[in-house]
């Protein structure tokens, strides 16, 4: 039997019959299929040694200590950091941080505006050029707006302004400017906190203190240790551990604080100061008393603040008033923190009246009540303290008719962040040349002449000096979680580095000496220890000489009504939207309910019986106008709103960013209008009245 | 004449079908050979884990569960592989004692991987690169939490059909997917697809379908779902 053609087909067949009998055709076809799924152009996830780094959020105003757990030095997932004295949680927008580090609207390149008015790219020695000519030309004529208010490079900012003979150096409106006002005009010379550690009763009137007031993560960390919670068995009110914290919560909406308050007291929008007068009416006629160089004007100011005259005002119920009242005095440690609704624009009167009532409750630096923290000295000798910095208010810098020659905006996005936005605008396109220092591309970046792009939070070593709300002075650093992206750098290093070429050297060559220089009057800690995510804190508390209510300024208070209008407009915040700087991260649009955007059409909030009042109907599209401006918006019905009031969300309506922020709603700011704050120096616009009419 | 003829070609046909079979089985036998015994070595690599591990040694000797190493959150979401901590929680030290000369195999391998887990991962603090034995695709998403409620939810009140374990003792549930750890102990390194890159013990979506794709899971639950919801985008989201 030779190897002839008919005996070779004989084996090939059953060679490959015997193929077709075994695994391996159907195996390999299989995995094939599999192995399509792999295409190298497919994202797949890296697989790598997993390390931590502790940093923080700098993206959260609410500055969330966080571990980032990075694989292959690639930051993946932002994790909480237990127990730290600052946080204990990730807040939705810190929980985007990692993803954030490449959003499509971060600046990669600086960009100049050319000769048609168009932005072009340039390399980093021609930007830093472009900035010291620009510095030398306009000198003392050059102003700075930073949005960080918590970090070391608005002394840097600070320094820089001072070598060169200005004075303009303005942070965004925020709680903690009005906190510090207040403080002034109280002559306490020292920094606000609050020990909600200790307390066994808080209330809140307007701060949303487990959304967007103060240290959020922190407040929600205490919340929840307070109130211990398990199965509930068959028969038990409550399950295992009895709460040790009663929140009461006053505002327009019933927000994330409201929700799980055990009382919340519907009040009309920016009245929080006259409520906080109707409690003091009330503690005094309890017997309490102060130490206070105006106590007996206060007293004399504050017996016309009858329970139903606040209810009258307010809207809040005179029983239910009293009722909270007796709760607060029946505490052992009770304290009031009043603030903004929205994280700005309700200036230094309710937290004047707020001091006023925790002062009357004998809280002040007890344990569980208001604490005055030591304020600590710039790491620059020409440095102005942040305390000073914020008595300047940026809306009347702007509005002044006299301009800057140079205007350079560090973080920050005013003219998306500040009330009526347009003239914000014609008031920054005025200056002759306006440069910005962002990691996105903003509406405030879009409109100036040099573009530098800034490393993020992630990417840089920063600090954390006592946010607004601790209730401990404290200092932190956050550590580079990742290497920056090629392109940006920090703002610190290279205005340190700006200075030294105007032959203005600030005595510091890097950022870092900034930094090592401030852990250095915190001594306890070390420097590397600070870097390794160890929290310096101090015990220290500022005594307080002389105390007075500034029944003058307080009585400007109950005047402020709606600006006109059928409702009150009532805006609110919702971190997970993001910030003016970091517009809506794009995975936290799934955090948008059908109702609350629809398309492009963004939702307003009213009760059912307003909506009846003003003939509108669920569903309805309508417009919204005040003082000639108008947005359109969609009525969504939800009894957690005050009668006569409009609740719309913050955060929409941006025109640049990326695909995930832009076309969605309106900006509310639009609506809104700056009006001066008598007294204080600062402005508000949290008292905004509205006309509705369907569309 | 005809069946002379007929009676000769017989005779011839026989030695000639086998000659004419010998071809064919020369060809079909190795191709069974090859096909069952050497291309399934051929299709997988074998993956080291970083040091020794057994799964067995661990349940009897160390008399722990699967749930001491293994842990859920108490909202039933499970806690990924275990890591130093976990470890940690027995092993502060070295447990096993230093191998004598009389020392089996298992017991000198025991001793090396203690040492090495505690020198090279807790005192260098590193993460220990665990190759797993089922590791699911990007393209996949898996909850544990869903499994154990839904599963459990009808489950339990089936004992008369088929049992998936209880919640006190989930180790046959687990086992509904995972392998046994005697399975796991025979062959210590995961065996990885060379063409795929997934390892041998990876599910394939048929094994999910063995529950997804049940017609018993396909009525109503009352709230307008099926019980085990076989649509594309319950896995893949």
């Amino acid at each position: 039997m030779g190897l002839d053609r008919r005996t070779f087909i004989k084996f090939a067949a059953g060679a490959g019959a015997g193929v077709m009998l075994t695994p391996i055709p159907w195996k390999l076809l299989d995995d094939s299929a599999i192995w399509t799924q792999n295409w190298p152009w497919i994202p797949s996830l890296e697989d790598g040694e997993n390390t931590y780094v502790y940093a923080f959020s700098k993206s959260d105003p609410s500055i969330v200590p966080i571990q980032v757990r990075k694989v292959n030095g690639r930051p993946v997932r932002i994790l909480p950091v237990p127990g730290h004295p600052l946080g204990g949680g990730v807040s939705a927008l810190s929980a985007a941080e990692a993803q954030m580090l490449h959003s499509p609207a971060r600046l990669r390149r600086p960009l100049l505006r050319g000769q048609d008015g168009k932005l072009q790219e340039i390399s980093w020695p021609q930007a830093s050029n472009v900035l010291l000519d620009e510095i030398r030309k306009a000198g003392a004529k050059t102003a700075f707006i930073s949005g960080d208010e918590n970090s070391s490079v608005i002394e840097v900012i600070s320094a820089l302004a001072g070598a060169l003979g200005s004075g303009d150096v303005y942070l965004m409106p925020s709680d903690a400017q009005d906190a510090a006002v207040a403080a002034s005009l109280a002559g306490i010379g020292a920094r606000i906190g609050y020990d909600l550690e200790s307390s066994d009763h808080v209330l809140a009137l307007g701060a949303n203190i487990l959304e967007n007031w103060g240290t959020v993560m922190r407040n929600r960390r205490i919340f929840k240790n307070a109130r211990p919670h398990s199965f509930r068995k068959a028969g038990e009110k409550q399950g295992a551990g009895a709460a040790s914290l009663f929140l009461a919560y006053a505002g327009p909406l019933q927000t994330n604080t409201a929700a799980v308050a055990d009382l919340w007291l519907p009040l009309y929008p920016g009245t929080e100061s006259v409520l906080a007068l109707g409690i003091a009416h009330l503690l005094l006629a309890a017997g309490k008393t102060c130490a206070a160089d105006d106590f007996d004007a206060f007293r004399e100011f504050v017996a016309g603040f009858t329970p139903e005259k606040t209810a009258g005002i307010t809207g809040v119920d005179a029983a239910k008033l009293k009722q909270e009242v007796e709760k607060l005095l029946a505490a052992k440690s009770p304290l009031v923190i009043v603030g903004s609704e929205f994280g700005s624009g309700a200036g230094a009167v309710p937290v004047l009246a707020g001091l006023a009532v925790n002062a009357l409750l004998g809280n002040v630096n007890k344990p569980g009540g208001l604490s005055l923290l030591p304020k600590s000295a710039p790491a620059f000798t020409e440095a102005a303290s942040r305390e000073d910095i914020h008595k300047k208010s940026l809306i009347r810098f702007l509005a002044a008719q006299e301009k800057p020659a140079l205007l350079l905006i560090h973080d920050a996005n005013p003219v998306y962040a500040l009330p009526d936005p347009r003239k914000i605008r014609e008031a920054i396109q005025a200056v002759p040349f306006k440069v910005a220092f962002n990691s996105f591309m903003d509406e405030t970046a879009a409109l100036c002449d040099l573009i530098l792009p800034a490393d993020m939070g992630l990417e840089r070593m920063d600090d954390v000096e006592t946010p607004y709300g601790s209730g401990k002075a404290s200092y932190c650093i956050s550590a580079p979680a990742t290497k920056a992206q090629a392109g940006v750098l920090n703002a610190g290093n290279t205005l340190l580095q700006t200075a030294r070429r105007l032959d203005k050297a600030l005595g510091f060559n890097t950022y870092e000496d900034v930094l090592k220089s401030k852990a250095a009057q915190y001594g306890k800690v070390g420097f590397d220890d600070l870097a390794a995510g160890v929290p310096a804190l101090s015990e220290e508390k500022a005594t307080v000489s002389s105390f007075s209510f500034k029944a003058d300024i307080l009585k400007q208070a109950p005047a402020a009504e709606a600006g006109g209008g059928a409702l009150r407009l009532a805006p609110y915040v919702r971190m997970s939207l993001g910030t003016a700087v970091t517009g809506i991260p794009p995975y936290n649009n799934k955090t948008l309910r059908a109702d609350e955007l629809d398309g492009t059409l963004m939702s307003v909030m009213l009760n059912r019986a307003t909506a009846v009042k003003h003939k509108v109907a669920a569903g309805d599209k309508v417009v919204l106008e005040a003082g000639g401006k108008k947005i359109t918006a969609k009525v969504r019905i939800f009894e957690g709103v005050m009668n006569d009031t409009a609740g719309v969300c913050l955060g929409f309506g941006h025109s640049e960013f990326d695909e995930f922020s832009k076309n969605k709603g309106h900006n509310v700011m639009e609506l809104m209008s700056a009006l001066p704050e008598p007294g204080t120096g600062l402005d508000l616009w949290c008292r905004t009245g509205v006309d509705i009419k369907k569309a | 004449m005809e069946e002379n003829r007929h009676s000769a070609d017989s005779a011839t046909c026989r030695p000639k079908c086998i000659s004419g079979l010998v071809p064919f089985l020369a060809g079909l036998v190795p191709a069974l050979l090859f096909g069952w015994l050497v291309f399934p070595g051929l299709l997988f690599s074998k993956a080291d884990e970083p040091f020794y591990f057994s799964h067995s040694t661990h349940l009897t000797k160390g008399g722990a569960t699967c749930a001491d190493c293994h842990r859920f959150r108490d909202d039933g979401s499970f806690t990924g592989v275990p890591q130093r901590e976990t470890c940690l929680s027995c092993h502060d030290g070295i447990l096993t004692p230093e191998p004598g000369p009389k020392a089996t195999e298992v017991e000198t391998a025991a001793y090396t991987a203690e040492k090495t887990f505690m020198e090279g991962y807790v005192k260098a603090v590193r993460d220990i690169p665990w190759v797993t034995h089922q590791k699911q695709p990007d393209n996949v998403f898996f909850s544990h939490a869903a499994h154990f409620s839904k599963c459990y939810t009808c489950h339990l009140t089936m004992k008369d059909k088929l049992s998936l374990g209880s919640p006190e003792d989930p180790q046959k549930l687990c086992m509904t997917c995972h392998p046994s750890t005697a399975e796991l102990d025979k062959g210590q390194a995961p065996e990885l697809n060379i063409l795929t890159g997934y390892s041998r013990s990876t599910l394939k979506m048929s094994e999910c379908e063995r529950c997804h794709a049940h017609p018993g899971h396909f009525y109503d639950d009352g709230k307008g779902r099926t019980v085990a919801n076989n649509a594309c985008y319950t896995c893949h989201k």
